[in-house]
Parts: structure tokens; sequence; C-alpha cells
């Protein structure tokens, strides 16, 4: 008997096998085909698909679908009816039914598909035609069932719900159902289940039901009428305005000719290479039916002026022409293969950033352009590493503070008993489907509606989204288009917006170029370029001090070679870049990888090695850099090393040279970029490198207010100190919502008043100005609460007219008198007290602003600071070889595993002159990461070290400083 | 003819748990100690001695982070039946001997009013010293012990441990309240930790002679109608009388679990035990109750408790097991494990009932009685419902 209702890991937290498993099992008892049903969805229809094709299994799609507490399976024998199936669940989700409406689409499915059932209302009401069956499933079915079906001559199918394989695996079938409804063991529904709902050998299956020997003859019957080739290489386009692919064409050789003449304004040698390149892209375009594609993302990208595409759509002249995409594809010699090529046969994916807060807007224009037709891709959410053994610590009733503390230090924490069973049980459930949530910005246009390709939910925000995620919607032919959200640009516009305005300018975003800017190219050559997009972290601007250069090529390589597994290669880079002499690891690759010295820096380059030394094509060296991008690939992996060593063997190349080729190759394990989407990326770098460098405080009150950073706010606001601009605090008169920078200051935004209310904030920016604190109450209406929290904040220090203190009481009695308990306000007659102390002032601030504003936080460490011998970080370089005593102020971390997996950390600190990086090696690290976890302030005792010009602190010893005020009793753990 | 001076004694046995185990294990004096549950150091502190707390050690904080603040503190479990014990046989032995009107705040703090008993006691010092040397000798307690006109007065005075007894004399209350910091009031630490009001610290009043300075204007800016009762509080004014105890008719059955769990079988398994305890004693004495109360501890200490009336008085399990159940489901509503649940059995009352003609219940009734018979020859643990079992 072949098992029609079979649950995955796919139905979320309902079944304990992999489709991969299924398969695998279907196999191995020789049976020909096998039918994946997960509960309300499809949601891992396209990889069963790939493991039946693996297993040479026939798959047979369908589903269990559950509403209202109803239950039937529906099981497909044709696109119709698979459509039909979509649009079922996709209303399940979606809607509220009444239901007459739920079986009414259920007839509908019913006109192909197969649906079998052990409700007896819903078998009733639905029509007979040989496509209704009662399940039998041992554990439900009783005669009394029989009789009911015989008398409504409605055949039976056999049928076992199988969840697991396993009689053992009912205890894990209970704990991911607990997860699932938020319970214990004990309390857990388990509805439509009882313990014999596992799969089944034929022979079992066949005693199973001697006595319905029917029901097992129409399940074989019913097995071969949803036999369908599922397997379809087409790839679906949305289609433009309506129009044919024809007319699309045409279309797009209109506006890339126009775009070439808008793009290259003088006829040099630029231009005559664009005609050509410009053919040959447009017949590759066309050829595969792509040209709609095209269309519909340029006419997106035109809802905003300021966008970055990214990703390998850079490589294309004609996304160059259409304004997709920003950097010049000739000029910069982008390599179109690695976007499209005649022999790839997966679709292309166009990736554009926004400016994160115009980015919800652009995802209206594209639903209300494209209404059903268009939805968001899904991500699936799943139990993984240390949520799954939260989950199950949970069912397990332990208590939310155990948990955090055993998996703040998990692996590294003894466990006693229970503990280890919640890790063993958690090992067991990892990786099982849970919940979808949205991918950050892809979405799908479809040229029918897109409830007929794959069943749809809704996101939190209303907006539909598909059931797949990003693979598998690329294994059905969908083709995506990511739309996300950019902070920098936002930084950009916003600074551009403040400097047109305070410096009576009149810059566009494409305007700026800022390649032959001198203050820019010297920040760059320092690694000054916190708050710069893309290459502010640590490791990127210790680079960049290595690198002494500000070259557009090489700043493009500096952002893609910072990866986690290229350390090595990147020092080897920065040597050779300075003249260190190299030699190709072999002739052939040469060609490939003369303009990055020698080193693969990017993923085409991936490709580019293979094809020449192992002859892969283009496709096959394409999947192969795909490959190193997936974690749960590594079998394919292999296979690929296989391949490209057999391949190289051919041309004569030793083991040796190939296996440091191959590291090289495994370093771009995890995450990696093609040169387009550094180039693309290093041009938005530049801009905002050039804005610092130029208009240094419009420029951070832009980072700082867009959040999103490398960076901590108060982090931004020292490196603000450092280029001597001045942070002045908030204020009712003078400050506006977000940070403000105009000159040499940066005025603290009204937003980053803890506790302050958005009403009460735009109350507050709506009746300016104010004369005095009682006008100000007067007129805006703003609560008790808000107005306590603005003169602790010292928001009135433009009114300042008496002490905070007083400024409290009078807010007191502004309040008592709204409140009846005074009938007039007489500020003669309230108490003159002290003011507060300077500690309670420093706390105010630093509790309702976050951290230090009138003050830089390092001020209050005045016996650190003035420890005897401590040297400042600005001169570190004189020091280098020498043990040195410093102190630091905490600004970022992150930790690492060396080759031997021993845990380290770099950490970044800052002083009153500078900021500066320090390596805590294994030992030192596993001494201090209790301290270091409290991030907070330092001494540091260390060894100073240089690589190629840039300076790092080798820690030997830390001790945690007290500030200003500290109270030794109620002093944090040490 | 004059009024007596009201005598208002404040007994304050500081960490009155700690206290007692330093009286069974002398080598715990002078040494940090603490009292937190043992099984996990993700436990916190409930009560630390003055030597933790010198130390920077707090009611509430994890024991993990004080073992790190004092690597030699002293970590004992905690015992309540036998803080209790001792607390009651500090009320029955000496308390109840020196007055009969005294009021236990908690246990090891209470009041005592000796007005009028000079004669018996001699004046207010030696009152004090007696009471001091009764719980030294008797128990071998040492107290802090605080003396005024009024409760407020003298508890404040024996917290501030200026000394081993404080007096403070007739009409000297405000000046001795004036320098002291304005949270000795109840008042404003109810507004503070109650309400988390931060209106002390807005208007920078520190000490109590910072509310004595208000002008009436100023106390309503600040208080509004609480201002009177505030300004009276500093000035050391409380008229409240020390309430005699009263007979608490209720009857409490609870467990600490042997092992934390939240499977529901086992839970039900001890409410069943806990119910036919109770019940059992109930009828033994011939009472009846009114109201049911169900409370239980998770592990992470959050504590709930719910309670319902009865339509009758009952002291029967077929009445009562399925509302303490009812009560249970409705708390229940967290995957935490439970580590210690109470059935109280509250408004006890003698009472005799009509038994009703038709009364279907009679022979669930008769059932009962049999139980106790037996349970009264043989003991509690011979016969017991299925349910008790599991």
């Amino acid at each position: 008997m072949i098992p029609l209702c079979v649950h995955s890991t796919y139905s979320p937290l309902g079944g304990l096998l992999t489709p991969r498993e299924i398969c695998e099992w279907a196999k191995a008892n020789a049976l020909e085909t096998i039918a994946l049903t997960d509960t309300n969805g499809l949601y891992g229809m396209q990889f069963f698909l790939e493991a039946a094709k693996e297993y040479g299994i026939s798959p047979i799609i369908g589903s269990e679908v559950i509403w209202n507490k109803r239950r039937v399976v529906c099981l497909c024998t044709s696109t119709y009816s698979y459509s039909k199936l979509c649009i079922l669940l996709t209303k399940v989700h979606m809607e509220e039914m009444s239901q007459d409406t739920f079986l009414q689409y259920l007839n509908s499915f019913l006109e192909e598909g197969i649906l079998f059932s052990e409700d007896k209302g819903i078998l009733s009401s639905l029509p007979n035609e040989g496509n209704l069956f009662y399940e039998v499933c041992p554990g439900f079915f009783t005669q009394k069932d029989y009789y009911w079906a015989h008398s409504r001559n409605i055949p039976l199918i056999a049928s076992t719900r199988g969840y697991y394989l396993k009689e053992t695996d009912h205890f894990y079938y209970q704990m991911i159902r607990a997860i699932d409804q938020n319970s214990t063991l004990s309390s857990t529904h388990l509805d439509y289940y009882n313990k014999k709902c596992r799969l089944y050998s034929p022979l079992e299956l066949s005693r199973m039901f001697t006595p319905y020997p029917m029901a097992l003859k129409n399940a074989q019957n019913v097995a071969k009428r949803c036999q369908y080739n599922w397997y379809t290489k087409k790839i679906i386009f949305p289609l433009y305005e309506g129009k044919s692919e024809e007319d699309c064409k045409m279309i797009l050789h209109q506006k890339a000719q126009q775009g070439l003449l808008k793009r290259y304004t003088h006829k040099n040698e630029l231009f005559k290479k664009s005609q050509k390149r410009l053919q040959y892209e447009l017949s590759v375009i066309c050829q595969k039916g792509f040209s709609s594609y095209f269309l519909v993302v340029e006419d997106i990208v035109k809802n905003s002026p300021r966008t970055c595409g990214r990703g390998s759509a850079a490589s294309s002249l004609v996304s160059y022409l259409l304004e997709i995409t920003h950097v010049d594809p000739i000029k910069h010699n982008l390599f179109f293969d690695r976007f499209l090529n005649p022999e790839r046969v997966d679709p292309p994916d166009i990736d554009i950033d926004f400016p994160w807060d115009e980015r919800d807007s652009i995802l209206d224009y594209v639903f209300e352009k494209y209404k059903n037709h268009v939805a968001m891709v899904s991500n699936h959410n799943t139990l993984q590493g240390r949520s799954s053994i939260r989950e199950v610590a949970k069912v397990y009733g332990i208590s939310e503070q155990e948990i955090n503390y055993v998996l703040n230090r998990f692996p590294r924490v003894e466990l006693n008993q229970t503990w280890k069973n919640v890790v063993i049980h958690a090992q067991r459930i990892q990786g099982f489907f849970k919940t979808l949530s949205v991918h950050p910005g892809g979405v799908v246009i479809t040229p029918n509606p897109i409830s007929h390709y794959v069943p749809l939910q809704l996101t939190p925000k209303g907006l539909p989204v598909i059931q797949w995620e990003k693979r598998q919607a690329e294994k059905a032919g969908l083709v995506k288009i990511d739309l996300l959200g950019n902070r920098s640009l936002a930084v950009i516009r916003d600074t551009i917006t403040a400097v047109n305005k305070n410096h009576n300018k009149c810059y566009r975003y494409q305007d700026l170029d800022p390649l032959e800017d001198d203050k820019t190219k010297k920040l760059l050559i320092l690694g000054q370029t916190m708050g710069v997009f893309y290459i502010e972290s640590p490791a990127t601007r210790q680079l960049l001090q290595r690198m002494k250069t500000s070259e557009f090529e090489n700043i493009v390589i500096a952002s893609s070679i910072i990866r986690p597994a290229a350390n090595q290669f990147s020092l080897e880079f920065v040597q050779r870049l300075h003249g260190k002499p190299f030699r190709h690891l072999h002739p052939l690759l040469k060609p490939v990888l003369d303009e990055t010295y020698g080193i693969i820096v990017y993923q085409e380059q991936v490709t580019q090695v293979a094809m020449a030394l192992a002859n892969f094509s283009s496709t096959e060296g394409n999947n192969l850099r795909k490959v190193l991008d997936k974690k749960d690939e590594k079998k394919k992996l292999q296979d690929y090393k296989y391949q490209f060593y057999q391949g190289a063997f051919k041309k004569g190349i030793s083991q040796n040279i190939l296996d440091q080729i191959w590291d090289m190759i495994l370093s771009f394990s995890g995450y990696s970029f093609c040169k387009a989407h550094s180039a693309s990326y290093a041009l938005v770098s530049y801009k905002s490198c050039y804005l610092k460098a130029n208009y240094p405080a419009e420029f951070m009150a832009a980072v700082i207010s867009n959040r999103g950073g490398y960076y901590s706010t108060f982090a931004y606001l020292d490196e603000a100190r450092r280029m001597n601009i001045k942070i002045l605090p908030p204020d009712v008169n003078k400050g506006l919502e977000d940070f403000v920078g105009q000159k040499d200051f940066i005025r603290t935004g009204l937003s980053q008043v803890k506790g302050l209310t958005q009403k009460g904030l735009q109350k507050l920016l709506n009746y300016r100005p104010y004369q005095s604190l009682e006008e100000l109450l007067e007129r805006t209406d703003i609560s008790f609460e808000d107005a306590k929290v603005l003169v602790k904040s010292r928001c009135f220090s433009t009114l300042k007219d008496s002490t905070y203190v007083d400024q409290m009481w009078r807010v007191y009695a502004f309040f008592a008198k709204k409140r009846g308990h005074i009938s007039n306000t007489h500020q003669a007659l309230l108490p003159n007290m002290k003011e507060y102390n300077p500690k309670e002032l420093i706390d105010y601030e630093l509790d309702l602003l976050g951290g230090g504003v009138s003050f830089p936080e390092w001020a209050l460490y005045r016996d650190a600071l003035s420890i005897k011998g401590r040297v400042r970080a600005q001169d570190l370089r004189c020091f280098i070889g020498k043990e040195v005593v410093l102190f630091g102020l905490y600004v970022t971390s992150k930790k690492v595993r060396t080759s031997s997996g021993g845990p380290m950390m770099f950490c970044t600190f800052s002083d009153e002159t500078d900021i500066f990086e320090t390596v805590f090696f294994p030992g030192v690290y596993l001494s201090y990461q209790d301290l270091l976890q409290m991030e907070s302030s330092f001494l540091i005792k260390g060894v100073v070290e240089e690589t190629l010009g840039s300076i790092q602190v080798r820690v030997l010893k830390i001790k945690t400083v007290e500030p200003l005020f500290a109270n030794r009793k109620n002093q944090q753990v040490v | 003819m004059c009024a007596l001076e009201r005598k208002v004694f404040y007994l304050n046995v500081t960490a009155f748990s700690i206290a007692i185990e330093r009286v069974l294990e002398p080598s715990l004096n002078g040494r940090p100690v603490v009292m937190a549950p043992v099984k996990s150091e993700r436990s916190l502190l409930w009560e630390v001695s003055p030597e933790a707390k010198n130390e920077g050690l707090k009611k509430g904080m994890s024991l993990a982070q004080a073992k790190k603040v004092c690597k030699d503190i002293i970590v004992l479990p905690p015992r309540p039946d036998l803080v209790n014990q001792v607390n009651r046989k500090i009320e029955n032995k000496l308390l109840s001997n020196l007055t009969p009107v005294y009021e236990v705040e908690k246990p090891g703090h209470a009041y005592l009013d000796l007005t009028g008993l000079e004669k018996l006691y001699g004046e207010k010092g030696d009152m004090g010293k007696k009471i001091l040397l009764d719980l030294k000798n008797d128990f071998s307690l040492i107290p802090s012990v605080g003396s005024s006109i009024n409760k407020l007065v003298s508890k404040v005075a024996a917290k501030s441990k200026v000394d081993d007894i404080v007096l403070i004399q007739e009409g000297k209350e405000k000046q001795f309240l004036s320098p002291l910091p304005v949270e000795v009031l109840p008042l404003v630490r109810q507004i503070i930790k109650v309400k988390k009001d931060t209106l002390f610290q807005d208007l920078n009043l520190k000490k109590v002679r910072d509310i004595l300075s208000l002008s009436p204007y100023a106390l309503e800016v600040a208080f509004g109608k609480t201002g009177t009762e505030i300004i009276s509080m500093a000035k050391g004014i409380d008229f409240s009388p020390v309430l005699p105890p009263k007979k608490e008719h209720a009857l409490f059955e609870e467990t600490y679990l042997k092992e934390d769990t939240n499977d529901l079988p086992k839970l039900r398994q001890v409410l069943s035990t806990l119910v036919e305890s109770g019940l059992f004693k109930l009828r033994k004495k011939g009472l009846f109750c009114q109201k049911i109360e169900v409370s239980f501890r998770y592990i992470d200490y959050k504590f709930v408790s719910k309670e319902k009336e009865l339509k009758n008085p009952s002291q029967y399990s077929y009445e009562i097991a399925p509302l303490v159940l009812s009560l249970f489901y409705d708390l229940f509503k967290r995957r935490t494990r439970i580590q210690f649940i109470s059935v109280n059995f509250k408004e006890l009352i003698q009472n005799e009932i009509q038994l009703s003609f038709l009364d279907h219940f009679q022979g669930s009734k008769e059932i009962e009685s049999t139980m106790d018979s037996i349970k009264n020859k043989f003991g509690q643990r011979l016969i017991k419902y299925g349910n008790e079992v599991g």
C-alpha cells in the first residue's frame, strides 16, 4: 500500500521526518511513489520533489487541510487541482470563511483532485463522483464508520497518517506538539493522532488492512491517479504592464539606448566598448525572455532618487543604463557572465537598496500596482541550536532565568541530568520548521494571481507571503526581486539636505563624485571611517590603515576581502599591494587573478578559476560558487572538490598547488561578494566618506539619527568629539526630533530622551517657541510624566531661569493646580530647595539620555585617567613592542575562534584621545570573559603590536574601574 | 488627672531566620550568611546577615552574583517551618506574658503596648531591658528595641540601631526623626517602593526635616491630599493602636515538592493529598470551611494565589476537591515548574448542617466518615483516594 497521508518536518512542529528521510524510507521499502501531505501548507514541496528525484521516487503532492477543527486530506492529480489546492490553503490562512465558503473551495478542488476524510459532515456535503473517499485509519476507524460510508456509497481508502517511523518517537512528537502549543508534555492536545500514526512497511500495512481489502485497493488506484510530472524548468516572469515579451524587448532596447546617451556623454573609448557590450547583453537577455523582468525592476527603482543596485546585477550594462545600478561596468571591468550567461538556467536576481525609511512606500507601490500578483518571499524559522534548547527547556518547566544563565555559557557550563536530557532532546528536533517569517526584501511577481502557484499567508503587517523561502522559490522558477532598506542611503540623503540648507548648496545624490577629493582620500588612508557605509568595522578600518591607499579599485577589494575565513589572505594581499613580489600559483590563473594580486577575492573568480584550471563550464563554476554559500550542501561540495581536482590533474597541476587553491576557494564558505556588489557598495562608501570628510557635523548627526550603524550612538558621539564637534543637549526650543548637525556642533534629538512619549514630543515641536516653562506646559498640554522627564534631562536649559529642582517644583505646582489640589500657582511660595547634587545630575543624564551627552563618558573616570604612567591611545605608535597600561571605554567587540577552536576576542576601546583595537587571545579571554560581558570601562595592560602599519594591543590583563560617585556597596559584580 | 503616657515598644530581630540558625549553630556568628534555596545558583537571596549586607549583598540578589561579590558567604537553605515555630514560641512564651496587647508584624518583629504597666516592669528603660533580656535568656536572640509613645517612632527607633535600646522621650519625636532619611516614614516607603513614585527624588526631599520645612502650600503641591498625613508622620504623630492578635480561623496545608515539576498528573496528586489531609483535620475538629484558597510558587519565585467562597460551608472532598482543582487550573497558566503548593481552608466555623432529604451525596459523606475512622485508628497514610496516589 502507498502511504497517502504523510507528514514531514514541514508540518509546522507536527512531523519528525524530513522530506529526504521520507523518500529514503520509501526507497528502502521498495515503494515507487509516496505522498507528502503536510498540514495546511506546501512548505517543503520543492525539497520533497528534489529528494524524490534523487531517490527515484514519484512524488504525490497534497496537503492535510484543517480549518475550524474540520480535517480533510487533498491530493493533486494535475496542475489544475494543484492551483485549486493553493487557493484553498491561501483562503484557510488569510480569510475568515463561513462553512459554506469552505465547502465551495473543497468542491472546486474536487473537480480534479482527490479528497479523503473521516469528517462525516464534510463528506456528506460534497459530491461523490469518484474523487471522494472515507479515510480508514487505525485507531480512528470503527465498524459504525464502515456502515455509515457504505450507506452513502462513499468508498474507503486506507491511510495511516505517518508522523514518524518508530514507536519510540512518540515522545518527540509529543515534545514538538508541546512546543507548538506552549504547553507541558502532560497537557498537550494531540488531535487527529494516536500512537499508531506512523509509517508502516508494506507487509505491516497489508496485515493491518486485511478486514478492508477495498480500502487498500482504492489507495493503490488513487496513488496511480496522482502520478504527475511536477518537474518544470519554466521560469515564471512578471508581466510588464500587460505587454507581451516581444513588446518588452523593443521597450528594453529603446530605454537602453536612451540610457547610453545619458550615461556616456562623451563619445570616448568607453562609449565604443559599451556599444558592443550592450548588443551582447541585450541578445542574452532577450534570448532568455528576461526583458519584462528588467522593465519591472526599472519601474520600481524610478520611484526613489537614491538607490543602490547591489549584487551581481551591477555587472550588467543594461542595469546601469536603466539606472537600476550606478557603477559603470565597462570602466570597472565587471564580469557580465556572473550575472547572466547563455548557459545558465536559473533566473536573474536583482537586489535594490532603498533608504530604509522609504522602503515601505516602495513596497506599497509594488503591492498597489500588482495587487494579487505579488507577494513577499518567506523565511522559514526553524528550531536551531540555542532556540531548540530553549524551547525544550520551557516544556520541561525550567525557569527563564535558569535558561538564560545556561545558554549564555553553553557549552561551557556544567549540566545536571535534567539539562542533559534537554540537550539530547533538543538535538533530535534541530532544524524542524516552526513558523514563517518574512524575507527582508524579497518579492515575487507572477503573470497570473500568485495564489495559483503557491499558497500564501499574511505577515503581521498584513502583506501576503508565499509559503516557500528563497531556495524553494527559485527551484519553482519564481523570480525574486529584493527590495531592501539601507540606512546609509538615508544618512547620505539627510546629510545632503542639511548641507544644502546650512551651507547654501544644491547637492544631489547622483551628482556626488568624490573620487578625487583629498579630504576623503585622507580619511580612507587613515582608516577614520567610523560611520562610513560598509567600511567602518574595526577589521575594515585596520585593513584600510594597512593598505594606505584610497584608489577606488582597492577599496572595492578591501570591502570584499574582509570575511571570517580570509584573514590570512587579507594580510598577504596588503603585502603584495605594497610591492611584495609574488607568483601566481599557476600561469593559468594570471588572467583571472592579476587585478587582485593573485588572490581570489571575488565570487566570480571562484567560477573563473574552476573554469580555467579544471575545465568547469560556466554553469558548473557558478554552482560551485553557490554551494559554498550553503552550510547544508556538504556532500555537493565534496563532489565538486573531486571534480575540480580530477579536472586539474588532467592539466598536470600538482596536488600541492591544488590544495592551496582549494583553501582559497573554501574561504568563500559562509558569505562572500562578487566584484559588482562590492563596487556598488564602494561607490556608496565613497559618497558617504566624502560627506564625513567635508561636512562632519551634518554627517555624524545623520548617522546617529538613522541608527543601525556598526557602533552605538555614544561611540559615534565620541567620534564626533574627536572631530572637534561640540555635542549639545536636547532643548525644547532648539532641538528637533532627531540629532541635528550644523557646522561645528550636533544638537541631541528629543527622541533620545527616554520616557518622552511620541505624543508629547510632537506637541513640543508643534507649539514652539517657548519663553517660559509655564508657557510650554500651558500651550502644549503635555503630560506630567513628559514634563518631569524634560526637566531631568535638562531640556529646559535655554529657559534656565532657576535651578533644575526649582523647575521641577514649578512642574509639580502646575499639575497640582490642574488636579485641583491648589487654586493658583505662586512661584514665590515654592520652597527654596538645594539643587540636585552632581551625582544625581549625572545619573539622570545617563539614565534618560542613555549615556553622557553634556560630558564624554570617559570624564567620569578621573582616577583611572590620572594613573601615573598611563599611556594615551593617540600615543600608542610610540610604544610599539612595549608593555603599556591604558584606560579603555568599551566600544564594540567580536568573538571568534582560533584555528584550533579556542575562543578569542577582538575588542575596540576608546579613551579621551582616540579609539584603539585590542586582541584577547584564548588564555586571556577565558580569564576575563565575564568581565568583558559587562561592556564596561577598564584599565588594560598589554603589549603594543604593529602589523603593516596598523596598531593593536595584545592584552595581558584587565581590571574594571569605577566611575565618579560609585557606591562601593552597590557596585556591579566583578 | 493626666492621661497615661503611652509606652509602645518595637522588638526588632534583624535577619530573624539567620539569627535562629546562629542560635543553633554558633559558629555562624560574625560571618557573612545568606539564606537562599540551595538547589541552584539561579536562586535569589531570601535573607542576608548584617555582615553580608556590609559586603554589598542584599535581599533579592541572585545567589550566583552574591557568591561573586563575597566569596566567603555561607549559604543556608530556608526553613520557614522552623521560623514559624520559633515565632509562635516567642509569641506564646514572651510576648503574651508581657502584655495582652501585642501585635506581631512579621516573624521576629512585634509591637508591645506596655502602657500602665510601670508597677510591674518599672520605667521605660527597665521595660526595654526586660524585653531584651527575656529574649536573650529564653531564646538566645538579641533584638534591638525601640520605644516611644507610638508605633511609628518606636519602630524607627528600633531600626535606627543607635543602641540596643533606643528610648524616645515624649515630645522629642520630631527632633528624633528630623535628620533621618525620608524612607523611615511608612507612607513614604509605600510611595517609593510600592507605587514606584519618584516624587521625593524629584523634589529633592531627602531627609525628614526637608518635609518638615515645607509650607502648607508646598505640601499641597507635592503631596496633594496626602500632605496632611505625611506631615503628621514627619512630626512623629501616630495614633494607631497596637492591635492584639486575632484568632486565625484557617487551616493551612502546604508542601514543598520533593522535585519541582510541571507535570499535571503529579500536581493533581499533590493537591489531592493536601485536600484530604486538611479535610481530615477539619472533620476531626468538627469544623467546616467557607472559603478555599489555592496558592503555589514557581521555581522562579513567582507566587500566585486565588480564593473562592463555597456555596455552603463544607468539610467534604466531593464538594471541595473539584473547587480546589478548578482554582488550580485557573492559576496554572505557565509551564514553569512549581516548587511549593498550599491549600488554605479559610473562614472556619462550627456548623450544624441541616441534612437534605434529597442529598445525592449522602453516600460520599459516609465513605469519607468511614475513611476518617480508619485514619484515626491506623494513621492517615493507611487509606487514600486513588487520585492521591496518582
